[in-house]
């Protein structure tokens, strides 16, 4: 069965306070002239599916996400699949 | 006054659940089993404890692969049938992680690990809180990382209509505002209940609270008021 390798970017909500992000911001402030704000903290996880098709892990992730890797009250996320190979 | 049968889940990780057995069994008298995470919950039990911890090194996010655990499915038929659950401190996360309590716990806003003792304003309506006159302030230790409450506007909203806010983190004289709010939790809620009144979710510790020679024993009333329900 192919294996796809899925990568998964996990982000807080807009809305969501992110102490992290303002702590590295605060303590970037000081670093001449480079003007740089805005800073989120989220997550990277990676993993293999074996599945017939992309289509279906394109479901599984899906589930997964739902299931236990992302909490939607807090957090949003965005994946890519690729084959295993690549 | 009947015997109540309480039942303190453990997780890898847990803690505090050895304070809640001590509190129930040998100060109150009442019964009380530890359940382990891969266990079925016994017939008898009227009310389970989520006690506080670290549950799997809180990975992933606090709560999050105890609320995947075997006992899992089998804490929320135990809530659906109307049985009493109180989740405290990473017993509150794992509820939220299960989906029994709405909303989630994020990081302090400081980024900090409080460890302190906390006043606290009371909501008495709930079969958690009787015994306190509706008002009162106690306190009480609290000890987390992540116990900043969040939830969207419609669910404070609803929490909020419905009377589900027990606890609220408040000045001694009861006055909650930014000051009296440790950890940046929207309106200072330091403890919530499901709509239906059995399930609690709170940050702080009253197991911690239950013996003279810590010289504070405001938390005994709340393990009082669940056995005084489940004697009505």
């Amino acid at each position: 069965m192919p294996r796809y390798k899925i990568i998964i970017d996990i982000m807080p909500l807009k809305n969501v306070l992110d102490p992290q992000g303002e702590a590295i911001e605060i303590s970037l402030k000081n670093s001449g002239n480079i003007k740089a704000s805005n800073f989120r903290v989220g997550k990277k996880i990676n993993f293999i599916i074996s599945a017939p098709n992309k289509k279906i892990v394109d479901s599984q992730v899906q589930e997964l996400c739902k299931k236990l890797l992302v909490n939607e009250v807090i957090e949003k996320y965005e994946y890519i699949i690729q084959d295993e190979k690549n | 006054m009947k015997k109540i049968n309480f039942a303190v889940i453990n997780f890898p990780g847990s803690n505090c659940e050895k304070d809640c057995f001590y509190v129930i069994k040998k100060i109150l008298k009442h019964n009380c089993d530890y359940l382990w995470h891969q266990e079925s919950i016994p017939n008898k039990i009227d009310c389970l404890i989520i006690p506080g911890g670290f549950s799997y090194g809180d990975y992933l996010r606090t709560g999050s692969i105890a609320s995947q655990s075997k006992i899992a499915n089998k804490i929320i038929d135990f809530a659906n049938k109307g049985g009493s659950v109180i989740g405290i401190c990473n017993g509150f996360q794992i509820l939220t992680e299960l989906k029994l309590l709405p909303g989630t716990l994020l990081k302090n806003k400081s980024l900090k690990f409080l460890c302190k003792d906390e006043y606290l304003k009371i909501n008495n309506k709930s079969r958690f809180t009787s015994k306190y006159k509706n008002g009162e302030v106690i306190k009480l230790p609290i000890a987390h990382a992540e116990g900043n409450y969040y939830a969207d506007k419609k669910t404070i909203k609803d929490l909020v209509k419905n009377n589900q806010i027990i606890f609220s983190y408040s000045r001694e004289d009861g006055k909650i505002d930014e000051i009296s709010n440790p950890n940046g939790s929207i309106m200072n809620i330091a403890g919530i209940m499901n709509k239906k009144g059995n399930v609690i979710g709170m940050m702080p510790h009253p197991e911690r609270a239950c013996e003279s020679i810590f010289n504070n024993t405001m938390g005994l009333n709340f393990f009082k008021s669940i056995i005084h329900f489940h004697n009505i």
